[in-house]
């Protein structure tokens, strides 16, 4: 049998091509101004092999990847229409034919190749769920959620797939879509176990508020900057490759280091320095791999060489800062971030590491200390600076607030904390603080009540019941005040 | 070889092959069809000679790729709307030196008949900055229209004085110097007097432009997401003495910050006050909601309007707000980049829904970058169609013009079932621009709603409504006591069988005003019956039956039942 494997490959190779029939001339670009000149040159070449082999439907597959990565869809359709002409029998050319289609906007033919795709490859799930998101956005949410239930229907019971999050949410939105919104919570729930995502909290929150449990939804945590999930899907890493350029070497770094993969990271990020070797943001790439690896003085080495080639980079002094902050050199650090406040004065993250490390240089963070007041009002300039521009973490509006508490500016921080704990994902310790302000204010009603709020988001929050007992046993009678 | 080997691979070859499924057809243009369309572009002999300046040479400024607005406007209070411009020019100049940027906006009346006469120096109008999108509004309660225009700089205030305009935006107080964007006037405190809010885009200025590149390869403009730097909306509280106050903070609009480009207001929590929506680039879409305290609360992602379904706050630049599903309430629509579908956001009370792929607007709307829009009924069957002004903001791969940001607008027309389609038909096929704002009237009183929109470094485009099988229509012409159009005024009737709500407004679509005037297509129906009025300060005024055919104007003194007759 070990002869009979080889021949039987064979046979599926060499007898799917099909030689009798002339796909066209592959497809040149239509506006070949419109391509980097690293794209363009992969591209001749591509088209060059492909005329020189017109029966491979390889070298049409190779040509379509690269259009269809790098912002050609329109001649990647055709090339992979070819391809397809030649071998029928390529399930990842009709996937890719299909991707191509639906970035075109042509989405019904984009459906229906992705519908021969899996009639070749039934067991590749993103087949299924990819278009099913696309025949939903079509407004088709039944037949969509048909192809999302069979997706699931796929998976080990109790052992959820690798995409598994992509048919739960394609699910629930084809739910909510069809006003079904208490089926969709049930599955929403059930996605919180499976993945940790702001966009799966957000998804869950609209999904009770149309069922009518707006008291859950108030609850939810998830913050106002997110992006989506994304699912993995090993047919999409041959058009990722493809990307040329130095901005789709980049993107493609990104997302190897996003999904863990630091050696393919590594890889890539030698050969494309290799080519752009005073790339900023590459550097800046291959700092956050040094990051992840745990290389500390070799991140600070990147950075300090991004500085020196770039020296007006906002950001690359203030990645420069903190890297310097976590390797505990917190003066180099506050240089770093006053140098990225220098290069751009409107650049808020800077204000806000300069006023960071000021807190931690001033001991402001240990409690009281000496000239406290002088101390604060020195953090509280960056830290003004960078909230008039826009700040967006909830824990740094908790920190601002709580400073300028401690700062006896009352009434800006009044106004901070009451905003903050009206976000839906402000921090239990937004209540806490703004508890105490109240107090301070001798306004003892709204500081116990806003404990109690802060108690009731938080049940059992332990500074909250502190603050609520404190109240409590002060009250004369010992009871509630 | 084997026998078995030869079997299995010939088995091999025929279950591979010979089912194979058909390979796809080369793309075959569809055969020609040749229904009537819609509208036909008069621009050539309107008189108007308008081209939106960008100033563009190679160092890709952003203003260059967000400009320009366009106002309908009754300056002369004739009755007919007069068109007002907002020109780009040279930004290097415009923002150091905005008396020598000469290109100036430009105002041109309405002499009827779809031709106009420049008359910007007699009305005084042609301000120099660096203009992006316009603002209309009775501000003194004179009953004429001042004006507000935003720059990037200093934006200026115009009082209208019986035609001729004074700039008086010191003694206002309303000169920001941001970089702002779409503007609107509406009595937001119900105090009697229009106040004003205006978006504002980025924190920006020559000195911060930065370099980006196209995914093409080479330069082009960059994305609002590179500067890192958006800015909070400004809101101004008119005093009613010619002042205004920025009461931004006071009001709570300083909560959140975003990189505004569109805005439109709307009661949509039925607290008779009016609510905002602002679209956002690159960041999630905000809903400024009235709040008992007097203040607003931002709840876009409370509500699920701020970001869609998918999660993805997208690249917002037009708005509109209608009740688009008869059910008494306003819903949202914003429009994106491309690769972006709109989002139409149904208001179901406490919360929106995102429906856009039950609209058939998901997939009709994703091939283009749209600003100016609004949903409006142009053939007049009785349901809202959908207009938007297209153009990229990065060069395209393939563009089907030579200006590489061009692209052709879009025309989708509503039906009963709440789905709207792509009518190819119904714009020329050779509008092919890079469009921006969009503003939407009936510019020659023959009842079909006009368009005329701005495009980039090209002339405008003014689409005459020439649908030859429009239905029966009305128009609603609602005035408050001063004789301005009364702003955020609702109306209430029954179409048939239908409960339809509407509203007096001008903004929304992209950096521009629209003729406040109600327009309702009727379809096969003569009249509105059960006609009711809320005015802005909540008097209700039920009117009973409308025939249509005609622009009525009513205004809240005579709102007790009887209607005049405008024209």
């Amino acid at each position: 049998m070990h002869r009979t494997i080889p021949l039987f490959l064979l046979a599926l190779a060499l007898g799917c091509e099909n030689p009798e029939v002339d796909p066209g001339p592959p497809p040149a670009p239509q506006n070949a101004a419109a391509f980097d000149g690293e794209v363009l040159e992969a591209i001749t070449e591509a088209r060059t092999a492909a005329e020189t082999n017109p029966t491979s439907a390889i070298a049409r597959r190779t040509l379509g990847l690269l259009y269809l990565a790098n912002g050609g869809p329109s001649e990647a359709s055709e090339a992979f229409r070819q391809a397809i002409v030649l071998n029928p029998q390529d399930a990842r050319a009709w996937a890719w034919h299909a991707m191509a289609n639906e970035k075109n906007g042509a989405v019904e033919e984009a459906i229906a190749s992705m519908e021969q795709a899996r009639q070749l490859a039934p067991e590749q799930r993103p087949l299924w769920w990819r278009p099913a998101f696309w025949k939903l956005e079509a407004g088709r949410p039944e037949e969509a959620l048909r192809d999302f239930e069979y997706v699931g229907s796929l998976e080990t019971p109790g052992r959820p797939a690798a995409d598994g999050a992509a048919h739960r949410i394609g699910q629930a939105r084809c739910l909510l879509e069809l006003d079904r919104a208490s089926e969709a919570v049930t599955i929403l729930e059930d996605l919180q176990r499976l993945i940790n995502h702001p966009y799966a909290r957000y998804l869950l929150s609209q999904a009770y508020r149309r069922a009518g449990r707006g008291d859950e939804a108030e609850r939810l945590v998830f913050g106002s900057n997110f992006d989506p999930p994304s699912y993995p899907d090993p047919w999409m890493d041959p058009v990722d490759d493809a990307k040329r350029g130095l901005d789709g070497r980049a993107s493609r770094i990104e997302s190897l280091l996003t999904a863990g993969r630091l050696g393919d990271a590594s890889e890539l990020l030698a050969e494309a320095r290799g080519r752009w070797p005073e790339s900023v943001p590459l550097l800046h790439l291959q700092a956050s791999l040094h990051d992840r690896q745990g290389q500390q003085p070799a991140r600070i080495r990147m950075l300090r060489q991004a500085v020196r080639l770039d020296p007006n980079n906002a950001a690359s002094h203030h990645n420069l800062s903190v890297a310097m902050q976590q390797a505990g050199d917190i003066e180099a650090a506050l240089t770093s971030a006053h140098q990225s406040v220098k290069a751009d004065d409107t650049f808020a993250p800077g204000w806000l590491q300069a006023g960071r490390l000021t807190i931690l240089l001033r001991g402001l963070d240990r409690g009281a200390q000496q000239n406290e007041l002088a101390s604060i009002q020195v953090a509280l300039v960056p830290l003004d600076r960078a909230f008039e521009l826009g700040v967006e973490n909830p824990q740094d509006h908790l920190m601002y607030g709580h400073l300028l508490f401690r700062g006896a500016r009352l009434d800006d921080a009044e106004r901070i904390l009451g905003r903050l704990i009206e976000r839906p994902d402000a921090p239990p310790q937004a209540w806490a603080v703004l508890s105490e302000l109240y107090e301070a204010r001798g306004n003892l009603n709204a500081a116990l009540s806003t404990a109690i709020d802060g108690a009731n988001r938080f049940p059992g929050q332990p500074d909250l019941m502190r603050i609520i007992n404190r109240f409590r046993n002060a009250a004369p009678s010992g009871g509630n005040p | 070889m084997t026998r078995t080997a030869f079997l299995l691979a010939l088995l091999a070859i025929l279950m591979g092959c010979d089912q194979s499924p058909s390979p796809p057809r080369a793309t075959q243009p569809s055969p020609t069809e040749t229904p009537q369309p819609w509208f036909k572009d008069v621009a050539g002999d309107s008189g108007i000679d308008f081209v939106w300046h960008s100033g563009a040479d190679d160092s890709f400024l952003m203003p260059e790729i967000v400009g320009g607005g366009v106002a309908m406007i009754d300056y002369d209070m004739d009755g007919d709307e007069d068109l007002y411009f907002i020109q780009g020019g040279n930004m290097a100049t415009a923002w150091k030196e905005p008396q020598r940027n000469t290109s100036g906006n430009r105002m041109y009346r309405n002499d009827g008949n779809m031709r106009f006469t420049d008359v910007t120096d007699r009305t005084r109008t042609g301000d120099g900055g660096y203009g992006m999108g316009v603002a209309v509004g009775d501000i003194d309660n004179d009953g004429d229209p001042d004006l507000y225009l935003t720059n990037v700089g200093r934006n200026t205030m115009l009082r209208n004085d019986q035609g001729v305009f004074t700039d008086i935006t010191d003694e206002s107080g309303t000169g920001d110097t941001g970089w702002g964007a779409s503007a609107t006037f509406v009595d937001a405190d119900l105090d009697g007097d229009l106040d004003l809010f205006a978006t504002r885009y980025l924190k920006w200025t020559p000195d911060t432009e930065l370099t980006c590149y196209s995914p093409l390869g080479g330069e082009d403009y960059c994305s609002p997401r590179n500067y890192l730097s958006p800015a909070v909306d400004i809101y101004y509280r008119n005093l009613g003495d010619g002042r205004f106050e920025d009461a931004t903070v006071a009001a709570g609009f300083d909560q959140a910050n975003g990189t505004g480009l569109g805005v439109i207001h709307a009661d949509i929590n039925g607290d008779r006050r009016p609510d905002f929506f602002v679209a956002n680039d690159g960041m999630r879409d905000l809903l400024w909601v009235s709040h008992p305290s007097g203040q607003w609360k931002e709840a876009g992602m409370e509500r699920g309007c701020a970001v869609d379904d998918e999660g993805i706050a997208k690249a917002g630049m037009g708005v509109d707000a209608a009740d688009i599903d008869d059910d008494n309430d306003f819903d949202l629509i914003v429009c994106n980049l491309t690769g972006e579908s709109d989002s139409i956001f149904r208001n179901d009370g406490d919360y929106f829904v995102d429906i856009t792929g039950r609209t058939g607007v998901r997939a009709a709307t994703r091939h283009a970058t749209r600003f100016g829009l609004a949903w409006r009924d142009f053939d007049h069957d009785g349901w809202l169609d959908l207009f938007e002004a297209n153009g990229a903001v990065t060069r395209q791969n393939a563009p089907p013009h030579e200006d590489p940001y061009a692209q052709s607008n879009t025309l989708l027309k509503g039906s009963e079932n709440g789905r709207f389609s792509v009518l190819d038909h119904g714009l020329s096929p050779n509008d092919v621009l890079t469009s921006r704002a969009a503003a939407f009237g009936d510019l020659d009183g023959d009842g079909g709603l006009d368009i005329v929109i701005v495009n980039r470094d090209a002339p405008i485009t003014l689409l005459h409504n020439v649908h030859p099988y429009r239905g029966n229509w009305i128009g609603v012409d609602l005035r408050d006591a001063s004789g301005r159009p009364a702003i955020g005024a609702e109306l209430r009737c029954r179409l048939g069988e239908r409960t339809l709500l509407k509203q007096v407004q001008r903004a929304g679509s992209y950096m521009a005003m629209s003729d406040p005037t109600i327009h309702i297509g009727l379809g096969e129906h003569a009249s509105l019956e059960d006609v009711t009025i809320r005015w802005p300060n909540g008097h209700i005024a039920p009117l009973g039956r409308l025939e249509g055919g005609r622009v009525h104007e009513v205004t809240s003194a005579s709102s007790n039942g009887r209607s005049e007759e405008k024209k």
